[in-house]
């Protein structure tokens, strides 16, 4: 079973986007290309109109329908139980696009810096251009063979985001997961996502695009 | 110089917005790598804005200047190209000096110095002394506040407000956004904020837009712009005349409100000593206000004293506000009528009035009710009064600088640096800033200032009881006659502001700017108000100089309460681009040319409070490197931290120690009394009076002069043309506060992601009447001018308004990221005289709009 998950607590997300840029930081995406960001909801009239945010990223699903529909199998599930994508083996098809209901895909076939010509940031070690391939959130594979949280949970100054590990019976993340709170996106879809949120408003948010 | 610290986080301080919090940058082969908030340091623990994690792509943008530029086209206005011609700078200063010395040799007055960078601001203010003029602190203070500044000065002897979030139990956050993404010490606040929710402490804020504070509340209340006031009033009529629910024995001991008050509205003295007089519960007489313990004194009641019959302070402050009931409020501000009703309840429930807590080892006074305001309750008119009267509900409930309060951001400083105190008549007052220390615009407003002609751009002189006039130059630069002043502006040097933009109408402000005869502007990138000048120098990004130390002002940028005072740096973390440098240096060079080096040494030992030992020697020539450097060194010496230098180095702060009790929660120490009635506005209006009428300054109406809160509408509500029927609000949003950012790639990719950021909002029933639909292209119309963009419709905005979040709609050649998208609304706002708080010299933000589909020929 795949044991990393993450907690994201909504009501204490003040749409800030820190971590849509954390992100943005760690992976050098270029334009238009977002592993994580946030959506806004606006449920309601007034007086009981609530605006909400709701950060989303690959949710690293249990049963990954891009894995199912991947011809050549370089969407996958790592043996740490995250959903990974090799990029020599992509091929650019994006059926695995299509086939995932969170919209957490992307893809691009140039090179589109902001800058032209600059690749901002300026990683130490630059990140292998990602031109013709699909790419999405890693849960910061690379930040974790260091030790450390990925770049969205590690910027969040509301500590909303709480990442962790299942498996591990002492991680605070299971004892939130069983909030009253504590919901998933699209759980009709089957796929099982490793994303859990906390909200008092839960019954209330449907999510699309 | 050069930078090296190759490959190593250097501690230094974020500049991308005022609050400075306290972060880690590292770089490779002089490129910025990454950036994360400094872990160790109070301002940020580690945590960081999405605004500030995106500066990492700042250096890199294009378009940075990074020659000094010269005007070829004589021709200056919004849009006209200035045809920029690269010079060298020895040709640059060429010009600078000899068109400052024509300006000195004439009068040195006509140069004015904008600038709003927080500690720097000793600079500009150095090299205006020494130039020989006064006029150097213009900026485009029209947000934050001249009626917040001042109220604050005068109930808490400190300029800025933060909630105990820690104690609080009820957060009312009243057009602020404490802990969401905006106000001071944002990184810190949210953390507090969060930890605050998960306590389920409730959150309430007031405001016609849902912003993201708004978004996070248990309770939104939408009000139509500029209202705030009455509403205030109302809730503290309702608290005063009908729940009764208010803290005597703070309002008998730590207010006026017991203070004797005659028919002339003056305070009845003492013959002797001529103190104000309180009524003595037990020999039922007057006797001066500090013969008598407090609590044996009448708070209210009228009392006869041979002929004459007196009443306390209290008892007129009840009578006063008792027009102001919740159903007038309600139909002026827009809110239902039990919605006022329940807050009023509801808070002054909330504030446990007798309630105590312990903390280290003390019994404290605990009132976990407290409202902020910020932005929205100050840019208007009734400016002064409507901060006064939302400040008098935290009044009335005794939540001030206590447990769970608001409190004043330190109204003592470490090592007794300054204090509130018992000044004239008993009231609070406060040695941080004298009349004449000014600071980035603020100066001691209590007592009442001289009033006098002004013979300063800020019109001080006519503004007495004021403790923030920076945003008042325009309109004297505009039009100085109106003021009394003999002499114009005809210089200006532009440092670090944006003020075409971040100010109102720009036809307006263009207008005079055009006819200045020299402009000298330094520039990361040609913004709005860069494209007016005559000269542009390349400067350099915070990331790549020194600022003045320390940056984190205490009395706004160490978070009030408890915890440490500590004081951080900005220092370099790589180079600048060849070609760019730190715009204080430059300014030093320009004194070195103009031979004013040796005299603004001086004042600015002075202004930074240089102590003996480390004064700034006339003959040298000083970097801001230098000068911080000895700044850090003198403030070593006093807090007996050996090799500060290194030591700043290796934390990114110099810790002083932990803040005393006294410190963290002054309120419940003070002896200095709070003005709930505002005895000492009686003379000085009436100064001001004369004055105005002596020189024909005929827009400035001193009737506002009353002791008492009242309700001033402001232009907009008063407006006789129906056709504009809404009105107009702005808002902040979390990453573009401030919007220098906005041409940050990453924040505009995602403001363009954002539903509401670059639209104009409006309600969904205001809408439908109009025929408008979801993302119709639509005009918005003011009196002052005309705006294009898109509409969203929405339920987060109050019906009767217009609204819009950040400062978009820039014009820009050299910020094409940002260039064109959103709206401006500042364009809406008019640029009239009517439009001046009288009292704290607060420019009103309010317009009445009108919106209508464009119509598209085909």
């Amino acid at each position: 079973m795949a044991g990393y998950a993450m907690v994201i607590d909504l009501d204490l997300c003040i749409g800030c986007n820190a971590c849509t840029v954390a992100c943005k930081v760690e992976n050098g995406t270029p334009r238009k290309i977002f592993y994580s960001r946030v959506l806004e909801l606006e449920i309601g009239e007034q007086p009981e109109v609530l605006r909400l945010f709701l950060p989303v990223l690959c949710n690293h699903c249990e049963d990954a329908p891009c894995v199912t529909v991947c011809p050549t199998k370089a969407s996958h599930r790592a043996e740490d139980g995250t959903i990974q994508i090799d990029y020599n083996k992509c091929i650019g098809c994006r059926t695995c696009m299509v086939a995932c209901p969170y919209h957490a895909r992307s893809y691009t076939n140039k090179t589109n810096y902001y800058f032209d010509g600059t690749p901002i940031p300026f990683p130490d070690k630059p990140k292998p251009e990602k031109v013709g391939v699909v790419q999405k959130c890693d849960f910061c594979t690379s930040r974790r063979r260091e030790g450390k949280e990925p770049a969205c949970v590690e910027a969040c100054p509301t500590r909303c985001r709480i990442f962790g590990n299942m498996k591990n019976p002492d991680d605070q993340i299971n004892e939130m997961i069983a909030s009253e709170r504590s919901f998933q996106l699209l759980p009709a879809a089957g796929t099982r996502p490793m994303v859990h949120y906390l909200s008092k408003h839960k019954e209330k948010i449907r999510f699309s695009r | 110089m050069s930078i090296s610290n190759e490959g190593e986080w250097v501690n230094t301080s974020c500049n991308g917005c005022f609050s400075v919090c306290a972060i880690q940058v590292k770089a490779k082969n002089g490129k910025i790598i990454a950036l994360r908030g400094n872990p160790d340091v109070p301002s940020s623990q580690g945590k960081l804005c999405g605004k500030s994690l995106a500066r990492v792509a700042d250096l890199y943008n294009p378009n940075r200047v990074t020659k000094p530029l010269m005007r070829t086209n004589p021709e200056k206005g919004l849009g006209i190209d200035p045809k920029w011609k690269e010079i060298s700078w020895e040709r640059a200063f060429e010009i600078i000096v000899k068109r400052l010395n024509e300006v000195r040799k004439r009068d040195p007055r006509e140069l004015a110095i904008a600038v709003f960078e927080a500690p720097n601001s000793f600079i500009t203010q150095a090299f205006g002394q020494a130039f020989g003029t006064t006029n150097y602190d213009f900026n485009n203070g029209g947000y934050c506040g001249s009626g917040l500044h001042t109220v604050f000065s005068h109930t808490f002897g400190t300029a800025n407000s933060e909630i105990d979030i820690e104690h609080c139990e009820r957060l009312v956050l009243w057009g602020a956004q404490l802990g969401h993404g905006a106000n001071n010490n944002p990184t810190k606040a949210a953390r507090n904020m969060a930890e605050a929710k998960k306590r389920n402490t409730r959150l309430v804020v007031i405001d016609p837009l849902l912003g993201n504070a708004a978004a996070k509340a248990d309770q939104w209340i939408p009000i139509r712009p500029g209202t705030d006031g009455v509403m205030a009033l109302a809730i503290v009529n309702l608290l005063l005349n009908e729940l009764r629910i208010y803290d005597a024995t703070f309002l008998k001991r730590r207010t006026n409100g017991t203070y004797l008050i005659g028919q002339d509205g003056h305070y009845l003295r003492d013959k002797k000593t001529n103190k104000p007089m309180v009524w003595d519960i037990d020999i039922k007489a007057a006797v001066p206000f500090d013969s008598i313990d407090p609590d044996k004194t009448e708070l209210e009641g009228k009392f006869r004293i041979g002929a004459a019959g007196y009443e306390t302070a209290f008892e007129l402050l009840r009578k006063g506000v008792a027009e102001w009931t919740a159903e007038r409020a309600a139909s002026i501000a827009g809110v239902p009528v039990e919605v006022i009703r329940n807050f009023a309840r509801e808070h002054g429930e909330a504030a446990k009035i007798g309630a105590t807590i312990e903390i280290q080892g003390k019994t404290l006074p605990w009132r976990p009710a407290a409202i902020d305001f910020k932005r929205g309750v100050n840019a208007h008119k009734n400016s002064y009064f409507s901060c006064f009267s939302v400040q008098l509900i935290n009044i009335v409930l005794g939540a001030m600088d206590v447990p769970g309060g608001l409190l004043g951001v330190n109204a003592f400083g470490p090592y007794g640096a300054w204090k509130a105190a018992v000044g004239e008549d008993g009231l609070l007052e406060s040695d941080m800033l004298t009349a004449h220390a000014r600071s980035n615009g603020f100066r001691k407003c209590y007592p009442a200032n001289p009033t006098h002609v002004p013979e300063t751009f800020d019109m001080e002189g006519l503004f007495p009881i004021s403790g923030f006039l920076a945003n008042l130059f325009h309109y004297s630069m505009s039009e100085p006659e109106k003021v009394g002043l003999d002499y114009h502006i005809s210089a200006l040097i532009v440092c670090r502001s944006n003020f075409l933009k971040s100010y109102f109408d720009p036809k307006s402000v263009a207008s005079y700017l055009k006819k200045m005869d020299f402009i000298l502007g330094f520039a990361i990138q040609i913004d709005e108000t860069s494209e007016f000048a005559d000269i542009l120098l390349p400067e350099a990004h915070d990331f790549e100089r020194y600022f003045l130390y320390p940056v984190n002002a205490p009395p706004a940028f160490i978070p009030p309460g408890q915890g440490d005072w500590y004081l951080q740096w900005i220092r370099p973390v790589v180079d600048p681009p060849e070609g760019a440098r730190n715009w204080m240096d430059l300014l030093f060079e320009i004194a070195d040319r103009l031979g004013t080096r040796d005299s603004m040494n001086e004042y600015l030992s002075t202004g930074v409070g240089l102590m003996d030992g480390f004064t700034l020697s006339a003959g040298k020539k000083y970097s801001v490197e230098d000068v911080c450097r000895r700044q850090v060194r003198m403030f070593g010496a006093v807090a007996g931290i050996k090799d500060p230098e290194k030591n700043l180095e290796e934390t990114g702060m110099l810790r002083l120690y932990q803040k005393t009790l006294e410190e963290a929660f002054p309120g419940a120490f003070l002896e200095a009394r709070i003005p709930i009635y505002l005895e000492h506005f009686i003379k000085a209006g009436k100064e001001v009076e004369a004055i105005a009428k002596k020189h024909k300054i005929d827009w400035l109406d001193t009737h506002f002069y009353k002791p008492l809160p009242t309700w001033h509408p402001c232009p907009s509500h008063t407006q006789t043309d129906d056709s504009f029927d809404l009105f107009l609000a702005n808002g902040k949003a979390a990453l573009l506060t401030h919007s220098i950012n906005s041409e940050n790639p990453w924040v505009d990719e995602i403001s363009d992601l954002n539903p509401y950021c670059r639209h104009i909002l409006l309600h969904t029933k205001a809408a439908k009447s109009r025929g408008i639909k979801d993302e119709d292209e639509v005009f918005v119309e003011s009196e002052a001018g005309r705006i294009r963009g898109r509409v969203r419709v929405t339920e987060c905005i109050h019906p009767d308004v217009v609204g819009t979040f950040g400062n978009g709609g820039g014009w820009a050649r050299g910020r094409p990221i940002s260039a064109g998208k959103g709206v401006h609304s500042n364009t809406l706002v008019p640029f009239d005289w009517s439009m001046i708080d009288p009292l704290s010299g607060q420019i009103d933000t309010c317009a009445r709009v009108k919106i209508y589909r464009v119509e598209v020929s085909l």
